[in-house]
């Protein structure tokens, strides 16, 4: 409805301009209204079309005819010819993009086999269609008394014309569907090899043409020199100036879109006053551009085809203005007939094709539903004879705009069944998916009874990924940790889980000791951990822990490349641990498809100094394609540091680097929880018994006790002794919470055997004793409730919703979950979160009570408003954050970051219909 | 100049697809802020801009005066891109437009005093020029006078200006000085057409209203958008209906423009920050196209052309002197002592509007504006970067 209004404002504001008229009333107009009008009212209307499953070029066209000259005459006659004078730059951009299409690189091993069934199928459609024609000519309603050599021309043209694809619509279905194939490719190719030929066939029946109708030359013109210096001299002249371009895109590479602009004018102009056919120099130029710059000419093409759908929306249009309807009118039956003839050639060279060809028939049958459509290059060619003839090529003008409206009827419906018959469609194919991580989805262990166990590990970054294998089937590879691992594995190490449904395979590394200490305990946390995380813990790098790290990393590496069985099977690379495993598998598979998430801060480039083996890790982790942090400032630092230490190239966007011949993509996704799990445990009517347990254990008394908490894992990093110094200060300074606050302290031990973390968790036993003792109420609960142990999810949920306010006090911190799990277990809209500014969750739950851990009485002032906090507050703020942790839960996050790898092989088509990713990918 | 996230474009702020080739190897200085123009988009900070106006010097190369590769014929092909230009500097000086705290309200009083100066200035020295040796044209001394002291008076922030985050009062002066003579200028062009003040005021009116309605479809149409490309059509649309608007009214399509950015700015939302994105992606190649335009437009030179040019540059540097140093007695004091001189650089918002004039009013109206103001605006970036060289260290 919107979009009408803005429509009806658009007429109004074009109507109340024309009221106010032009100076001196003259008869004037203006080409930018008229473009500005019909770029936007024809893309409107050709959204609208979509919705009933039409194609929005139909919609363009269909536009222009409605409101033409011959129908409403908003566009007039004036209107219309100044919409023309842009068509020559649209053909020659449809061509160049067509050319920019065809990377040889891409297809070598193929494109023998792929010319021979490009070949077949021309030779046979052609040759076909050239009987009907001449025999059915005075049928046609074009120049039905033509005889002779005009006749032979006449019929050549047209048959190359009828005969000829559209790169644009192909790619536009593919970009639409999502597609990514050998029949996607092969479709593509076939395309842009046919239409090549066809344009030097077009150049030849041209002179053919103009050599027996058109101009008095015949006679003492030498057709064979005027043919070549046509076909030889575009495609020499398209070739100069593509390698000029590409010569300028590489050195110069300023100004790139006037650049672009004079290139397709000075082809367009340049190829019509010489007589060079221009979209074969365009075609021709697009080819040379995309061979022999590789990484420029990819570039180019994404520009080009992200920004060219104005430029096609005004083509189209202006194409349909200048149909004459009453002529199509009296074609439509002609047309028809001919779209069927037309198909049927096709249909039969492609199985003649198929047979001599080599390509393999279950995909090479599909091939001629890619090949119906037809577009800007057949619309281009009609314009030209059109221009040239206008008589004659005015009728074939006409019939082949009806043509043309209905394969783009039902071309674009038919290619997309193709496509879902050899499963190449998002929706019916699934991609398996290859997940590296250190620690593994399930553990097994042996009970008392010596009978086995099998635990999934807890946490939501496994939950989710292992939703994804579940969905999508595929591996993955881990560090075996558990007891009884080894006895459930089979003799390549794997075994299919879950094991109440198994789905996927997990393969099991076996990391031995004293390798895996040096590479884990070592390298990884007592490196790396402390070097990403701004506390005053001092990173230790030995040579020994990183020659383990890097012969773990490689050991990961050779299993992914065993398990890599297509080249389009995605892997996603888990955290710190495994910072050199895309180098190794790329050297094994240069093809591989690796995304790669750093769960952890990432240091601004100082403090990366410290590492001695930076520039490896940095290198190794650009050996990706797609790299994610967790926050904006992460993924900036990285940046950084990329550019500093290796003298990374960075894109314009600051989301690409290009390092070692290669474009990474650096985002930010922030990781979220599992919402809906945790919705199902608070939802669920056994929280109640948990919850009386967690109670009478914790000695608590709801009625008159306010309940802080804090979950962490016992590490340095968390900020417990600050939070402790803050609750030791409010208590002091509010002696009547006394006996009234019970702050419940969960720490779960980890890493003990690291000297940094035997010495927090003295530090915090001495904390925790120090304050039950300066503050405790006899006969009541102590102020602080410590327990050193892992809670279950149930347990954990359970004791949210008891809390009256959630502590997280990080130093640093990549995300933590805690807040956002908090956050998500809270379906009764009340509590506070006091959270740590240095914390990633604080960039987004803004609603929360953001603290400076270091500043210990802002902290106590915090927790003292947690305490004093209205019901009304309360839920307001947490209602807003329970917003935002809802709209990013964990497969949002996995999803995002996996789209946004498969987008990397998918966006340079995707100009045409593929919605957008608001999401910051 | 360079936006980031307000203020209208600096001259040859960067063409997007630029920096996806990554550029040429230069000489160390250059290589040296390359990789800091990479750093900051990186960053996502904007680029430095570049003195662009040598672009105009290319113009007059490429032009019937000069090469005639750019023949009448080829120009009156280009005139409609020229239109658009226009109407998107229009755009991106009134998304820059805010005015809604005290300190910006302040800050456009002194951008709108200095500016009315140096108008006031050059529209004087030309008129006293005009009424003791007239030059041939078909429009009174007195409004050629308007029109360049209007061409005169607006500006560019300091190139050593990196970045918004860098910008300090001088460079929002710099910003908001191009509001009075747009809004000003627009009255000029509708005078011209109308003859009379009261007829001009209304048509002026009557022509924002076009330019709303025009805005509010673009704000519908982008709000409603399912795809970037179907955004990027949008904009694109409404770029192209209000410089179409005024081009076939024969007025000012930096004031439909700027009205449009107003209204999207007021409006906010994400839409806006789509349309700046979108308007900021096309702004470059747009703007490139209108300082050759303009360049190639620019007829021979006679001597009462030559004296004008000297007029202009020396009265719009003292207007601008004598106006930053106004500003900073009277309204805002915290302006760094030789703000006139930070604000010597002209920009392209001048050039912008003579080529609007002489669109508009023909080539016998208003090629003389033209013809001075490319060349002032040459001779005052000249005299800027001289300045600027003095006050930067060895």
């Amino acid at each position: 409805m919107k979009r009408l209004i803005a429509v009806a404002l658009v007429v109004a504001g074009v109507l109340w301009a024309r009221r106010l008229g032009a100076v001196d009333g003259a008869d004037l107009t203006s080409t930018a209204l008229a473009l500005g009008f019909t770029l936007v009212v024809a893309s409107v209307a050709g959204d609208l079309l979509r919705r009933f499953r039409l194609p929005r070029l139909t919609g363009y066209l269909l536009f222009g005819l409605l409101v033409g000259p011959y129908l409403a005459n908003v566009i007039t006659e004036l209107m219309a010819s100044q919409l023309q004078a842009i068509n020559g730059i649209a053909t020659t951009l449809i061509a160049l993009i067509a050319g920019l299409t065809l990377n040889l690189d891409r297809f070598r091993s193929r494109l023998a086999a792929i010319a021979r069934l490009t070949g077949a199928m021309l030779v046979i459609a052609m040759v076909g269609l050239f009987a009907v024609t001449w025999i059915a000519w005075s049928w046609l309603p074009v120049a039905p008394d033509a005889a002779g050599m005009a006749k032979l021309a006449m019929v050549a043209l047209f048959v190359v014309i009828v005969i000829s694809f559209s790169p644009t619509m192909a790619a536009a279905v593919i970009a639409e569907t999502g597609s990514r194939g050998r029949l996607s490719d092969l479709v593509l190719a076939m395309i842009v090899l046919a239409d090549l030929v066809l344009l030097v066939l077009f150049s030849l029946a041209m002179q053919l043409a103009r050599a027996t109708l058109g101009e008095s030359t015949g006679a003492d013109v030498n057709v064979l020199v005027r043919l070549a210096w046509e076909i030889g001299g575009a495609v020499a002249f398209g070739s100069l100036v593509g390698a000029l371009f590409a010569l300028y895109l590489r050195y110069i590479g300023r100004e790139v879109t006037i650049a672009l602009l004079a290139v397709c004018a000075l082809l367009s102009q340049v190829g019509a006053t010489q007589r060079l056919e221009p979209l074969l120099a365009a075609l021709a130029a697009g080819l040379v551009i995309e061979n022999l710059a590789v990484a420029e000419g990819d570039t180019l093409k994404a520009a080009v085809q992200r920004g060219a759908l104005p430029v096609l929306v005004v083509f189209f249009v202006s194409v349909g203005a200048s149909l004459r309807l009453d002529a199509l009118a009296a074609v439509g039956f002609v047309a028809v007939a001919l779209v069927g003839v037309r198909v049927a050639l096709i249909r039969l060279g492609v199985t003649a094709g198929l047979k001599v060809s080599g390509v393999d028939r279950e995909t090479g049958e599909h091939v001629w539903t890619g090949l119906v459509s037809q577009a800007g290059i057949t619309l281009g060619l009609t314009s030209v004879v059109a221009a040239e003839f206008p008589g004659w090529g005015g009728q074939v003008q006409t019939l082949l705009v009806a043509l043309i409206v209905i394969d783009e009827l039902v071309g674009p419906a038919l290619f997309r069944h193709g496509l879902a018959r050899t499963g190449e469609i998002d929706a019916t194919a699934k991609r398996p998916l290859i997940v590296a991580s250190n620690r593994e989805p399930y553990l097994h262990s042996y009970d008392r009874d010596g009978g086995l166990r099998c635990a999934p590990t807890t946490g939501g970054v496994a939950v989710a990924l292992d939703a994804l294998l579940r969905d999508r089937g595929g591996v993955w590879i881990a560090h075996g940790a558990g007891p009884a691992d080894r006895a459930v594995v089979d003799a390549s190490d794997k075994l299919r889980v879950p094991p109440d449904s198994p789905s996927y395979q997990l393969r099991r590394l076996w990391l031995e000791e004293p390798e895996f200490s040096a590479y884990y305990t070592g390298f990884a946390n007592e490196g790396l951990w402390p070097l990403c995380h701004l506390v005053d813990v001092r990173p230790t790098f030995r040579s020994a822990d990183w020659a383990a790290y890097q012969a773990v990393n490689a050991r990961f590496a050779a299993a992914i490349g065993e398990e890599l069985t297509t080249t389009d099977t995605q892997v996603f690379i888990q955290d710190y641990h495994l910072a050199l495993v895309a180098p190794q598998l790329r050297g094994r598979r240069p093809a591989a498809r690796t995304a790669f998430f750093w769960h952890i801060p990432w240091p601004y480039p100082d403090r990366l100094r410290i590492c001695p083996w930076r520039r490896e890790i940095l290198a190794g982790l650009l050996a990706n394609d797609l790299l994610a942090f967790q926050v904006e400032r992460d993924r900036r630092n990285f940046v950084l540091a990329a550019e500093d230490e290796l003298g990374a190239e960075i894109e314009a966007d600051g989301a690409r680097i290009r390092f070692a011949g290669r474009s990474i993509t650096v985002v930010a996704v922030p990781i979220g929880v599992d919402y809906d799990r945790i919705q199902g445990v608070a939802s669920d009517p056994a929280l109640a018994t948990e919850q009386q347990r967690l109670v009478e254990m914790l000695s608590l008394r709801l009625d008159r006790t306010i309940v802080g908490l804090g979950v962490d894992r016992l590490d340095y990093t968390k900020g417990i002794p600050e939070r402790l110094a803050a609750l030791d200060r409010i208590l002091t300074a509010r002696p009547e919470l006394r006996g009234r606050l019970t702050f419940v302290q969960i720490g779960v031990p980890s890493r003990s055997e690291i000297d940094s973390y035997q010495a927090i968790e003295a530090e915090i036993d001495e904390k925790v004793a120090g304050i039950n003792a300066r503050h405790g109420v006899a006969g009541l609960p102590p102020p602080v409730c410590y327990h050193k142990s892992a809670l279950t999810l149930p347990s954990l949920v359970a004791l949210y919703r008891l809390a009256h306010f959630c502590v997280v006090s990080s130093l640093h911190d990549g995300m933590n979950l805690v807040a956002k799990e908090f956050v998500a277990a809270r379906d009764d809209e009340d509590g506070v979160l006091v959270l740590s500014a240095l914390a990633g969750a604080a960039q987004e739950l803004h609603d929360a009570l953001i603290i400076n851990p270091y500043d210990i009485d802002e902290f106590a002032a915090a927790l003292g408003r947690a305490v004093d906090m209205p019901l009304d507050e309360r839920q307001a703020r947490m209602r807003r954050m329970r917003r935002v942790v809802a709209g990013r839960n964990v497969f949002g996050w996995a999803s995002d970051i996996l789209e946004g790898l498969e987008s990397l092989w998918t966006k340079p088509l995707q100009y045409a219909a593929r919605a957008p990713q608001d999401a910051p990918v | 100049m360079s936006r980031s996230s307000g203020g209208h474009p600096g001259l040859g702020a960067e063409d997007p697809l630029d920096a996806r080739f990554g550029h040429a190897p230069p000489e160390p200085e250059a290589a040296h802020r390359a990789r800091v123009f990479d750093r900051r988009l990186a960053l996502g900070l904007s680029p430095t801009p570049v003195l662009g106006l040598f672009v105009l010097l290319l113009g007059i190369a490429l032009g019937p005066h000069g090469l005639n590769l750019l023949s009448p014929p080829v120009l009156s092909h280009l005139d409609p891109a020229a239109s658009v230009a226009l109407a998107a500097l229009g755009v991106l000086v009134g998304l820059g437009f805010d005015v809604r705290g005290p300190r910006q309200g302040r800050l456009l009083a002194a951008a709108s005093l200095e500016a009315g100066l140096t108008m006031l200035l050059v529209g004087a020295g030309v008129l006293l020029v005009l009424s003791r040796w007239p030059a041939p044209m078909d429009v009174t001394p007195w409004l050629s006078a308007l029109l360049l002291g209007v061409c005169a008076s607006a500006s560019a922030t300091a190139a050593t200006d990196l970045s918004d985050e860098f910008r300090g009062p001088a460079a929002h002066i710099g910003d908001l000085d191009d509001v009075l003579p747009i809004v000003i200028g627009g009255l000029a062009l509708a005078w011209m057409r109308e003859g009379s003040p009261g007829a001009a005021v209304w048509l002026t009116i009557q022509a924002s209203g076009v330019a709303l309605v025009i805005a509010l479809a673009a704000w519908l149409l982008v709000t409603q958008a399912s795809s970037d490309s179907e955004q990027h059509v949008f904009a694109l649309g409404g770029l192209l209906l209000l410089g179409g608007a005024a081009e076939y009214l024969s007025l000012s399509a930096l004031v439909a423009g700027f009205v449009a950015g107003v209204f999207w700015n007021l409006a906010g939302g994400s839409a806006c920050d789509r349309i700046r994105r979108d308007v900021n992606h096309v702004q470059h190649p747009l703007v490139f196209v209108l300082l050759v335009i303009a360049g190639a437009r620019v007829g021979g030179f006679t001597p009462i052309l030559v004296g004008l040019v000297v007029v202009y540059v020396v009265l719009r540097i003292t207007g601008k002197v004598a106006g930053g140093w106004l500003v900073r007695r009277l309204i805002a004091t915290d302006l760094p002592p030789q703000v006139g001189l930070r604000l010597m650089s002209p920009g392209i918002v001048g050039v912008a509007f003579a080529l609007n004039a002489l669109q508009a009013g023909g080539a016998g109206r208003a090629s003389l504006v033209l013809a001075v103001t490319v060349a002032g605006s040459l001779g005052s970036e000249l005299l800027s970067l001289l300045v600027r060289r003095i006050e930067t260290p060895a």
